[in-house]
């Protein structure tokens, strides 16, 4: 097996059980992620002193259930990053084929937006949309769709740039093909593989700024479980109960490195050059 | 008699009239075509024959605007049966392309789409222009490849263009640009990027199209062979310029401009054993740079001292035929082809 495809079958696996995990949580998480039970408030995990089994990695200052909270979160955290993926790869890569296929001002005006917005601190624009629309798991997912739409607008404009020079474009064109009919028939198809690879990398991106922004008190609002939200109560109890922030970390970490490394492994995959 | 008073209005194709192409960019401006004049009969073959880089194919881009608008200025006229498409809107002019002028390009290997079928290329300029449903699309798409000789077409259909060789994908774009009947077909040097024996059989395909269909052929090329073989007509360019024009027997029998003159020299003669084969001197002058008199002087073995002060322009030089030689010195009848070794 070569090395892309081990990346593949490690990261797709991984993510996989993860997903797997978050589709069937009520199944999979031993206990209701909402209930409170002050008793049972800080139990330790497992494996420290006090730990039990039947909170494996322990519960919150609450008394809430850690590992099944972190299963209900992850719900959150991979729809979110899955659909703020999607909404930003739609807008920037219809920016990105228009901008480079139309060119002249249609180019200036969306590239030179693309230079303004890429300058502009992604937390500051969220915080002004929070403020704005207030936190909930929509807008979530707008601010991170807006806020990452660049990465594919700049790509696809080179991309397509090139390929409007490409002679079977030309042949299109001077065979009567419309602009609109050439840049989904001919152009979008071609992009295919690039657009998969940098999607399946900027997935664990906005998961990593879903985390910061519910961390900041930007995302979805508590007592909603979503990572961000148990790794900012973890905080306030780091030294008490690092349980609560590490387990968080670790999810978070965890799954963006795999879909980090199924990314890379789909792009040297796809590479027809390695 | 200038060009504008030959022939009569009714077999007049195409005229093109004081045709400019200038190459816009960051390090100034280059005159690519600097006034062209030509007329395509229907039913003619007209070759457009010259170096590299001496405006032929910018002539046949933007006879198709094909040019990025930004980075060329076209001026002049082109009138297509009477009406002038080079004041086309680029919407108007995708009811032009494909269906009343096509183009077939020199690089067969690039020019179909890797991810799409050739049946869906194929059928592409069909849906564009004809509106026919998804069955007529088929049985004319099946009778194009048929038409250009092509076996086995209901199998070629559902091919992706890396299965064909490239003779087979040239036959593929001159189907597509057949589709729609169109009055004039541009081949811009169709045979170059291919093998020699495959070379010939693509000029014969378009030899025999061109006379059952009678449509009208601009083709362009360097092959002074396929010239002779193929066209009626011929007018010789030189950078950027007509230098001579004729029927393709007076031109190729006879030339006037010692440019042609040269051209005709340096293909190699099977009789002429061991020796060394003519060229012209120098190479094609760099649009940007700007040429003195006629551009042609520096190479010219003929130069005389007005070559270098004024530019020749085109003019008949023989009252009974139509040809027309841009030349102060023009070589004379029967003489002796013969250049200098410098």
């Amino acid at each position: 097996m070569t090395a892309s495809k081990a990346k593949i079958a490690i990261g797709g696996t991984v993510i996989a059980l993860i997903v797997l995990a978050a589709i069937f949580a009520p199944l999979v998480a031993p206990h209701d992620p909402y209930q409170q039970q002050v008793i049972l408030r800080l139990k330790p995990p497992v494996w420290m002193t006090g730990g039990t089994w039947r909170f494996p990695l322990g519960t919150d200052s609450y008394g809430r259930d850690v590992l099944s909270r972190l299963i209900f979160g992850s719900r959150l955290s991979i729809l979110v990053g899955i659909a703020s993926v999607v909404l930003s790869m739609l807008i920037g890569t219809t920016a990105g084929v228009l901008a480079g296929y139309v060119g002249g001002k249609t180019e200036e005006v969306i590239m030179r937006t693309v230079d303004a917005q890429t300058a502009f601190p992604d937390v500051l624009l969220a915080i002004l949309f929070v403020a704005a629309l207030g936190g909930s798991f929509l807008n979530l997912i707008v601010v991170l769709g807006i806020s990452g739409w660049m990465v594919y607008a700049r790509i696809m404009f080179g991309l397509t740039r090139s390929l409007r020079e490409r002679p079977f474009v030309e042949a299109a064109v001077s065979f009567g093909g419309r602009s609109g009919y050439i840049m989904l028939r001919h152009i979008l198809p071609q992009l295919v593989p690039v657009l998969t690879v940098v999607a399946t990398l900027q997935v664990g991106q906005m998961i990593l700024q879903e985390t910061a922004l519910s961390f900041l008190g930007l995302g979805v609002p508590p007592p909603a479980a979503t990572w961000g939200n148990i790794l900012a109560e973890g905080r306030d109890r780091l030294f008490l109960a690092p349980w609560i922030a590490n387990s968080a970390g670790i999810a978070i970490v965890t799954l963006v490195l795999t879909v980090n490394i199924l990314g890379n492994g789909l792009r040297e995959w796809l590479d027809p050059k390695s | 008699m200038t060009t504008e008073q030959r022939g009569t209005t009714d077999d007049r194709l195409l005229s093109v009239r004081d045709l400019k192409v200038t190459f816009l960019s960051r390090h100034g401006s280059a005159l690519a075509v600097k006034g062209v004049d030509f007329d395509l009969a229907r039913g003619k073959v007209l070759a457009i024959v010259g170096e590299s880089g001496c405006g032929k194919s910018a002539t046949a881009m933007s006879l198709m605007h094909l040019l990025p608008r930004r980075s060329a200025r076209i001026e002049g006229r082109m009138l297509l049966r009477g009406s002038d498409i080079g004041a086309l809107s680029e919407a108007e002019m995708n009811d032009v392309r494909g269906k009343h002028m096509a183009i077939i390009f020199q690089e067969p290997m690039t020019s179909l789409n890797p991810l799409l079928t050739i049946g869906y290329q194929l059928g592409e300029p069909i849906r564009y222009h004809l509106g026919l449903d998804r069955a007529a699309t088929q049985r004319r798409a099946i009778e194009l490849i048929d038409l250009v000789g092509i076996p086995a077409a209901v199998q070629i259909m559902r091919s992706y263009p890396h299965q064909l060789s490239g003779g087979m994908r040239q036959r593929v774009m001159i189907a597509m640009a057949l589709s729609c009947d169109p009055d004039i077909l541009i081949a811009d040097e169709p045979t170059t990027a291919l093998d020699v024996t495959i070379q010939a059989q693509i000029i014969e395909l378009l030899r025999r199209i061109q006379r059952r269909t009678g449509m009208s052929v601009i083709i362009i090329t360097h092959d002074l062979g396929v010239v002779s073989e193929f066209a009626d007509e011929v007018i010789v360019m030189y950078a950027g310029r007509v230098v001579e024009s004729g029927s393709v027997y007076e031109v190729l029998e006879d030339p006037r401009h010692p440019y042609t003159n040269g051209l005709l020299a340096s293909i190699p003669d099977i009789d002429d054993e061991g020796e060394r084969l003519q060229t012209i001197p120098g190479n094609v002058p760099n649009p940007r740079t700007v040429t003195e008199g006629c551009w042609f002087h520096p190479r010219c073995v003929r130069k005389g001292e007005r070559c270098e002060r004024e530019v020749p322009t085109l003019a008949t030089v023989e009252a009974a035929s139509r040809r027309q030689v841009a030349c102060f010195h023009p070589v004379e009848h029967n003489e002796l082809r013969e250049l200098s070794d410098g």
